[in-house]
């Protein structure tokens, strides 16, 4: 595969469709032969338990997680509304108030109003899941059940996990069938556990439906996340960061840290330039990039277990987990338009790392077209120092990849200040 | 630890408690130590994809597009240990093949058996294994899909994507395990884990399923390549290849392929080939808005692809390629999708399993249900029965279907994922159904007709296999059956339509934003905008896009409504007059 391709092969959010279908009662199950009645009597138990805990949430989907009422879903689902109206997949109407959402891990948390709460389908444990293992996806694809009231249910296997995509940390990826409209809805294992929220579809070449490979946020990611999304009183719960340390990105096989700030939260915590940072909670740490992803797995505010290396010694350390700091590319655009044209680049920045030139002309970024500069700064006002965003230039009539690491913000303009003085 | 094998422990361990029966998880785990990411440097960019060592001495097999002729430099990962340098051994690009050979290789690292494909029959559970979309770069793991070898046919023309590499043309395996971008160089592996194809990145236009070069095809280059190579540098290896398929991996999903494998051949003789020629049409002015949403979002399935044209008509076409049907009846009837015969027909032909290949013409049909009948002369044809009972949620399923080869019978399984869409005319399927099995029957594990596959998206070629496929049920194709019989053309029911797309925007907004509005139709007459709130309905108000549609639908075309938007700061009633809603 060419990594042109690689780029068009987008990660792509599902969302919210409309549609029409009509409601009939369901049939009677007829006798079958043993290995199709046990797939069947799996799939209808499971879709039987999840109809009253499913929630069709705009068009997308939810599902209610404990006996308090509080449903989870993706936050692209719910978006910046505050209150939603929804239904259950047994036909019930509740409305609920949005009481957190973690953006940068596409959840947000929902609390029905009033005494008459649905019943609810169990957390599982995602990390005792293996590939292979049989999975239930329940949803509103392409919302044929706005209609109908009724979700559909498709069955897959996981197929890997641990996975971490842009927007996506620690997921379970399944072949089980998740098209737009299946947001937000339930994974589960055939004996009626949720372990994780269908959040992203990747797509084969731009087209918007299931290639086989769908991306659901497991249940021990909005485990670590539920107490911070209860506390947050409606409002954005940010994912956890390295306050203070800078990591040296450019080491393959390990995540040094290059610089620590002074009296921050990575100094308090005991951390030092030099040190290689091993594990991170109960994960070993494969290169810097892999710990910013890691580190995204925790809540800002997390009580987090580090174990470094230093002078040929391990050693253990706690960290109270920052919040991410705001990323930049260091580009100047031209004044006064919506144009994506690059006038300038920040010299020493990430995009002078990256190889971007002036005139060059940026089309897309993580994945999606882009027209104007408001656009490009709606997706990278969600992005953080330390992430790596991919963008398509523009230049002499080629389309260009490039991955650029995200500098925080305020070196950018620093840099920026320095170059204005020399110039 | 490392993840994959922490994952294969784990499922080793609970292996006996599993409510899905026990998982031979070893076979993913001895997988996920002989697969490999592979990056080519070339002067065009870096490639990437997948391989799979075929030799304990270091040789590893992949694919063309991934590693080109012309690399220079080839780098492999293991799931552990770091990065090796790879020498390029030998590339054939006619068959997708290259051997890469690795000088040390990390403690652990497993071979996989090579299977000859010539056993390989459709239905029998297969899975793939690679590097999709970049995951074991990402988070160090690779991808597993379990699936079937789902047909077995020629490839006759070069399907790339765009500066892609030129890809295989020649016999393939089939499969419904997942083949994303990333995964090209992998394995396609039986149902016990050994190797009987190359994953490839070309496919069929009837089909747009994954497909993988046959074994038997590279074993005779990837042999004599390892043999000579290892000859020159004096150590001669030689690949173990065997005949048959090793104890299952995933018992469960291999008893479910095999009682299908043995279902579709017995209503294999009833399913046949379509041949469809057009007159070429003259452009009709559509939407393009309609038929692709901002988003790029699927719309529902429509059944007359011929009235539409516009910037996306091209992606809309049907392949060159059959279509499926099934005999209903000894003396030649043939029932199929009426998207498989809509259209000005210039000449109609169906193809029998035997090779018979007869004009057929078309008797009735309903463009709702999305059926028709076909008549061809012949006689004591083996019709197949419709099952009596009506299929639940949940229910094992498999499509069958006669393309792209009208010789041999290709088939998906899955699950009923919902009853009764579409006016309860249609059920909702995770079977992969595209362009070439459309209009064949959908079958139990018993080998009983419980549908005839329809309503095939035809929002473009990957939107194929989208895993929500439709059928109609036994039950509403009886409602019609005489009717089509007798040549009856069946009208579509009338239903209302405004004209808007439409977003969620939850409480806050009061009512349902309007995200776009269609051209020439009512709500743009009406003067309706995109931003609008539409807050009600004449007096009944609207809380979510499900009302508005609701509200719409039960009235008829031609009907005046009243609507009360919310525009800016202004509140303003608008009259709008229904039209037909185009999808029904």
């Amino acid at each position: 595969m060419n990594t042109m391709l690689r780029t068009k092969a987008l990660i792509l959010v599902l969302s919210l469709a409309s549609a029409v279908a009509a409601a009939a009662p369901p049939p009677a199950p007829p006798a079958t032969q043993p290995a199709a009645r046990v797939a069947r009597a799996l799939v209808s138990e499971v879709l039987d338990r999840a109809a009253g805990a499913f929630m069709f949430i705009g068009g997308g989907s939810g599902v209610a997680i404990d006996p308090d009422g509080y449903v989870i879903t993706n936050a692209h689902v719910v978006q910046g509304s505050k209150r939603w109206r929804m239904r259950s997949g047994a036909g019930k109407a509740y409305t609920a108030d949005v009481v957190g959402r973690a953006t940068m891990t596409d959840l947000a948390l929902l609390k029905i109003r009033g005494e008459d709460l649905p019943p609810h389908l169990p957390l599982g444990d995602s990390d005792a899941l293996h590939p292979g293992e049989p999975v239930v996806a329940v949803g509103n694809p392409f919302g044929l059940g706005n209609v109908d009231g009724v979700p559909a249910v498709s069955l897959g296997s996981v197929s890997a996990l641990g996975v971490d995509r842009p927007r996506a940390w620690d997921c379970v990826v399944t072949d089980a069938a998740i098209n737009p409209g299946n947001s937000g809805g339930p994974l589960m294992t055939t004996d009626g556990r949720v372990v994780g929220i269908n959040g992203q579809v990747a797509t084969r070449f731009g087209v918007r439906a299931n290639t086989g490979i769908g991306f659901a946020i497991s249940s021990n990611q909005i485990r670590r996340y539920l107490p911070a999304l209860r506390e947050a009183a409606g409002a954005e719960v940010a994912p956890g960061a390295l306050a203070g340390a800078t990591l040296d990105y450019d080491r393959a096989g390990e995540a040094r840290v290059d610089k620590v700030a002074d009296g921050s939260a990575a100094q308090k915590a005991g951390l030092r330039p030099g040190d290689v940072v091993r594990r991170i909670g109960q994960w070993d740490v494969r290169d810097s990039g892999h710990l910013t992803a890691l580190v995204g797995r925790f809540p800002a505010g997390a009580d987090v277990e580090l174990a470094v290396s230093r002078d040929g010694q391990t050693r253990r350390l706690r960290m109270t987990l920052g919040a991410p700091v705001p990323g930049a590319v260091g580009v100047v655009f031209h004044r006064g338009n919506q144009s994506l044209r690059i006038d300038r680049v920040v010299p020493g920045g990430p995009a002078d790392h990256a190889g971007i030139q002036p005139g060059d002309v940026i089309r897309g970024i993580s994945g999606f077209r882009i027209r104007r500069r408001s656009e490009f700064q709606a997706i990278l006002s969600n992005a953080h120092a330390g992430e790596t965003v991919h963008l398509t230039l523009a230049r002499e009539g080629k389309d260009i990849p490039v991955a650029v690491r995200l500098a925080p913000a305020a070196e950018i303009q620093k840099l920026l200040d320095a170059a204005d003085k020399e110039g | 630890m490392n993840r994959v094998l922490r994952s294969a422990l784990l499922a080793t361990l609970l292996a006996g408690v599993l409510v899905a029966g026990p998982v031979r998880a070893d076979v993913l785990g001895d997988l996920a130590r002989a697969t490999v990411a592979v990056t080519a440097v070339t002067d065009r960019g870096n490639y990437v994809g997948t391989g799979v060592v075929v030799h304990k001495s270091g040789y590893v097999l992949t694919s063309t597009t991934v590693v080109p002729p012309d690399a220079k430099e080839v780098r492999v990962r293991f799931l552990s240990g770091p990065e090796v340098r790879g020498e390029l051994v030998a590339t054939d690009a006619r068959m997708e093949l290259a051997v890469v050979k690795v000088p040390r290789m990390p403690a652990g690292t497993r071979a996989v058996a090579i299977r000859r494909s010539a056993g390989v029959h459709v239905g029998e559970p297969a899975f793939s294994y690679g590097d999709a979309f970049t995951t074991f770069g990402d988070s160090g793991t690779f991808t597993a899909s379990l699936g079937i070898v789902s047909g077995t046919y020629e490839l006759t023309r070069q399907i790339s994507p765009p500066g892609n590499m030129p890809v295989y043309v020649g016999r393939v395996l089939e499969t419904t395990a997942t083949l994303a971008p990333g995964m090209d160089g992998g394995p396609l592996l039986d149902g016990s884990g050994r190797l009987i194809g190359l994953l490839s990145l070309n496919v069929s236009e009837a089909r747009w399923l994954g497909v993988a070069v046959p074994s038997d095809t590279l074993l005779g280059p990837l042999e004599k390549a390892i043999e000579t190579h290892s000859r020159a540098a004096g150590k001669p290896v030689r690949l173990t290849v065997v005949d048959t398929a090793g104890p299952p991996a995933f018992p469960q999903q291999a008893r479910r392929a095999e009682a299908f494998a043995k279902a579709a051949d017995a209503i294999a003789g009833s399913v046949v080939a379509i041949e469809a020629v057009r007159h070429p049409t003259k452009p009709v002015e559509t939407a393009p808005a309609t038929h692709r949403g901002r988003r790029g979002r699927p719309e529902l399935p429509r059944t007359d692809p011929d009235e539409l044209t516009g910037p996306y008509a091209g992606i809309l076409q049907r392949p060159d390629a059959p279509a499926t049907g099934l005999i209903v009846s000894a003396d030649g009837e043939i029932l199929t999708s009426h998207f498989n015969v809509a259209g000005n027909i210039k000449s109609l032909h169906v193809v029998l399993p035997d090779g018979r290949r007869l004009p057929a013409r078309r008797l009735g049909w309903d463009a709702f249900r999305d059926l028709a009948m076909l008549k061809v002369d012949a006689k004591d044809l083996p019709a197949a029965t419709l099952a009596e009972e009506p299929t639940p949620v949940g229910a094992a399923v498999a499509a069958l279907g006669r393309s792209p080869d009208p010789a041999s019978l290709t088939m998906t399984t899955g699950i009923v994922s919902a009853a009764d869409r579409f006016d309860g005319t249609a059920i909702q399927i995770d079977a992969r159904t595209n362009y070439g099995n459309t209009g064949g029957p959908l079958i139990d594990e018993k080998g009983r007709c419980v549908g005839v596959v329809a309503h095939v998206s035809t929002d473009g070629m990957w939107s194929q296999n989208s895993g929500v496929g439709f059928a109609i049920p036994t039950r509403s194709i009886r409602q019609v059956l005489d009717r089509l019989r007798a040549g009856e053309v069946i009208a579509k029911p009338q239903r209302g339509y405004l004209g808007v797309r439409t977003g969620s925007a939850g409480l806050d907004a009061g009512g349902v934003r309007v995200e776009a509005v269609m051209p020439d139709t009512g709500a743009q007459r009406a003067g309706l905008r995109a931003g609008d709130v539409i807050t009600h309905v004449d007096a009944e108000p609207v809380g979510e896009p499900a009302d508005l549609t609701r509200l719409i639908l039960r009235r008829a075309p031609g009907e005046e409504v009243s609507l009360t938007i919310r525009r800016g700061q202004s509140v303003e009633k608008i009259q709008a007059t229904l039209g037909v809603h185009p999808y029904q």
